[in-house]
């Protein structure tokens, strides 16, 4: 777990240390004078050497001090003010993906002309890029409906309705995105539930066919549910720097693009290990509840 | 599944009867996020547009006709020979922390200024300015004319914030503490800034206090999703409309297009240092071949932009017409003739901000039509500042500048910069332009240095952009100088 927190943040550090320019670039303006950038250089200490600034940063991180961006803000407020964002996105943008998936693919398997449309769906959205896809859900439900707002995010402490607002559209779009996911795995899942021995068992002891459909052939399908949703949970909680450029977001994706153009070490370091720390942790949870849903695996320990 | 459908309707219903917005702020969208408010050191146009003005203020300003008008100094005064510059400080100007504005902070300001802007050092003479009772005072050997002028102008801008704020060890200042009628109540990087009503600020001179109680700037790369913002009513105001959105928006009662003056000039800064252009007849070869309404067009559409191959804006008293130049009416055959002598690659430099990259498309296409080779290098704003310092890994770069109140603050014409203009006779004349000590003076100076400079080509400027805004129609009263500002405009909701 360490050696990942360790690597993962000395590649982010290497490589935009080995990238060309550094963040004088972005703070100072473009016609700087020599003597300027040297001055900067020195305050921010990037004229130190690679390891010294490394070792530097990954000891104020463990101490808790996370210093500041190289435009002067405060990582800690920074990353405390997009880590909601993202979190709310992630989480929602799943629950919209289960109530879309789950019930078509249901659906599917039962009737056979609701699986070739969900085929169609999901192939279409498997291959739309996500700005694509944003674009024309803002179109269609911000400027031709006006029900959404265009862009921006509003803190639940604003308001339940103004937040789920504000983040409905992201979400649904990262929701079909992954959904389109969901749905291929888990309706292969349950069709072959569905065409199982037990299922045929259940159907000659005169269940009906709705009752195997959500008894026989879900149940053994949800830890395969389960695995997707966990993958696509730890996806999401790294950001989606598409989505939320698009929608003005100010989540971890938008953070992590702008620490990488303006090539700032230290706050894309933090941000990275936190990520890295998430995704572990969503994992772990996974790995706990795997057993409960699964009998199976309750059995082979 | 009819059930589903009923409760998605149901659940967006539901949150589309929520109100929209509060009717004392005004939302703004800006395409770029300034890295930082310190705009004594970054020059940003997003940074001027939310902190110069608003939060912070400057001695002097500049007015529409060009002229100085006094602001935080209740008078200036420059000797005869240009050689000593006085400013009275205004009394009773309170600072957002409730300390009232002296002498002090004011040339501890303005030496902080000088200290991170290597041009107003150099015309300043590497001095500084002392305090003398109520007044702040600096002398030099030569004419301080032009620190006068970039006192009231210059892109680095001149704010005068309390002196303890400068105590600190950083490079940047991370207390943003000004005297302007709005501070700031809430910033969240990569999202917005929200600057209020500042309750003590008394109008001096020239009245801001009409304005809305609350400002927030909306940081939105995007400009399809700014362009639909301001239609749903989101934003009442953005900037940086997109050139194929103008038909479209200005057919939309709803909304006002604004469009100012120039505000600024692409340039094809050629590298006089090392490769193809060090040689004056391939660059004047360069200026012959190319098209620049292609050029330029590229970059703009159809709309947003002019021919013009002047370095200076043509509202600018600094302008000279481009009759004069010889070397800006095409003449294909000649400029292919003399370009094709040149076997290798010509590479073109710039980077993806701002669509320059379609610059060095199109002129990387123009020049392979006359079977020049070219190669070009398109890289991350960051990337690009650092290649452009190699001179052996460029021919000509291509950027934007915004404009500038002082011909020599163009950052092509100087031999520390990029593209490395060493030509004598050239410095000599920009050095001169520094020392001028009025400014009918300077402007004929600049007139011979400009017509020298299209003669020797060190940089070539296809045409001159204007930023084109959109505000919602009934908002009134704003200001459109270098971006735009709502001090004093009002809505009539």
């Amino acid at each position: 777990m360490i050696l990942t927190f360790l690597s993962v943040s000395f590649l982010v550090f290497s490589f935009l240390d080995m990238a060309e320019g550094d963040s004088s670039a972005y703070v100072l303006p473009e016609d700087a004078a020599e003597e300027e950038i040297a001055a900067y250089r020195e305050a921010q200490g990037l004229n130190r050497p690679f390891l010294e600034r490394y070792s530097g940063f990954m000891l104020s991180f463990m101490k808790g001090e996370w210093g500041i961006s190289a435009a002067g803000h405060d990582i800690k407020s920074m990353i405390a003010h997009s880590v909601p964002v993202t979190i709310s996105i992630a989480f929602s943008s799943i629950f919209l993906a289960l109530l879309i998936s789950v019930p078509l693919s249901i659906a599917a398997v039962r009737r056979k002309w609701i699986g070739c449309g969900v085929s169609v769906l999901s192939t279409v959205l498997m291959i739309m890029p996500s700005f694509l896809l944003s674009m024309v859900l803002v179109l269609l439900f911000s400027v031709y409906f006006r029900v959404f707002p265009v862009a921006g995010y509003v803190p639940l402490s604003r308001g339940f309705i103004l937040h789920v607002r504000s983040i409905f559209l992201p979400s649904l779009t990262l929701a079909l995105l992954h959904s389109s996911l969901f749905m291929r795995v888990f309706r292969k899942a349950l069709a072959a539930g569905a065409e199982s021995q037990y299922s045929l068992f259940a159907l000659s002891t005169g269940m009906s066919e709705k009752e195997i459909a959500v008894k026989s052939a879900l149940r053994p399908s949800l830890p395969l549910l389960a695995s997707l949703v966990s993958q696509s949970l730890s996806f999401a909680l790294g950001g989606s720097a598409a989505v939320e450029t698009v929608f003005s977001l100010p989540g971890i994706g938008a953070l992590m693009v702008d620490a990488a153009l303006s090539r700032d070490a230290q706050l894309a370091g933090t941000v990275m290990i936190l990520v890295a720390v998430s995704v572990a942790f969503v994992f772990f949870l996974f790995e706990g509840i795997l057993p409960m849903i699964d009998p199976r695996v309750r059995r082979h320990r | 599944m009819r059930k589903y459908i009923i409760l998605f309707l149901s659940f967006v219903f539901l949150f589309s009867c929520s109100s929209e917005n509060d009717d004392s702020a005004l939302d703004i969208a800006l395409a770029q996020e300034p890295p930082t408010l310190d705009v004594q050191v970054n020059s940003s146009i997003s940074g001027k547009m939310i902190a110069v003005g608003n939060i912070f203020e400057k001695p002097v300003d500049i007015d529409e006709d060009g002229e100085i008008v006094c602001r935080l100094a209740s008078s200036y005064s420059l000797s005869d020979d240009g050689r000593h510059l006085v400013f009275e400080a205004r009394q009773g100007v309170l600072f957002h922390d409730g300390s009232e504005m002296d002498a002090d902070d004011m040339a501890s300001s303005l030496n902080r200024w000088l200290d991170v802007y290597a041009a107003a050092d150099e015309a300043a003479g590497g001095n500084r300015f002392s305090v003398d009772g109520n007044t702040v005072y600096i002398d030099s050997d030569d004419s301080l004319l032009m620190l006068l002028m970039m006192i009231a102008s210059a892109p680095q801008s001149a704010v005068i914030m309390p002196k303890e704020v400068f105590e600190s060890d950083d490079y940047l200042i991370s207390e943003y503490i000004g005297t302007g009628p709005y501070l700031i109540s809430q910033w969240y990087p990569g999202d917005y800034i929200e600057i209020a009503r500042f309750e003590n600020y008394e109008p001096y001179g020239y009245d801001k206090s009409s304005g809305p109680d609350t400002l927030r700037y909306f940081f939105v790369p995007d400009g399809t999703t700014r362009r639909m913002g301001l239609e749903s009513g989101q934003y009442d105001a953005v900037d940086c409309i997109l050139s194929d959105d103008i038909p479209a928006l200005s057919e939309n009662d709803d909304i006002k297009l604004l469009q100012g003056d120039e505000s600024g000039t692409i340039a094809l800064v050629l590298n006089k240092r090392s490769g193809i252009f060090t040689d004056v007849e391939m660059r004047r070869a360069l200026s012959l071949l190319i098209d620049r309404n292609e050029l330029m067009s590229a970059c703009y559409g159809d709309y947003g932009y002019s021919i013009d191959s002047a370095y200076m804006e043509k509202e600018s008293p600094w302008y000279v017409s481009p009759e004069d130049d010889p070397y800006s009416i095409r003449d294909e055959q000649k400029g292919k003739e003399i370009l094709s002598s040149y076997e290798g690659p010509i590479r073109i430099l710039s980077s993806n901000t701002s669509n320059l990259d379609k610059i060095a498309i199109a002129l990387s296409s123009e020049l392979e039509k006359h079977g020049i080779k070219t190669e070009v290098i398109v890289l991350d704003w960051a990337s690009f500042i650092e290649k452009r310092r190699d001179a052996s890994s460029w021919d000509v770069f291509i950027s934007a500048y915004t404009k500038t109140a002082l011909a020599q603050m163009k950052s092509y014409l100087s031999d520390a910069n990029p593209g490395w203009l060493e030509d004598e006779k050239a410095l000599l004349m920009l050095d001169a332009l520094n020392k001028a000590e009025s400014l009918e003076e300077a402007y004929g100076l600049w007139n011979e240095t400009q017509r020298y400079l299209w003669d020797i080509v060190p940089a070539i400027v296809p045409g001159h952009y204007s930023t084109v805004y959109g505000i919602r129609s009934d908002l009134e009263g704003v200001i459109l100088r270098e971006g735009f500002y709502f001090w004093s405009s009002s809505l009539s909701r």
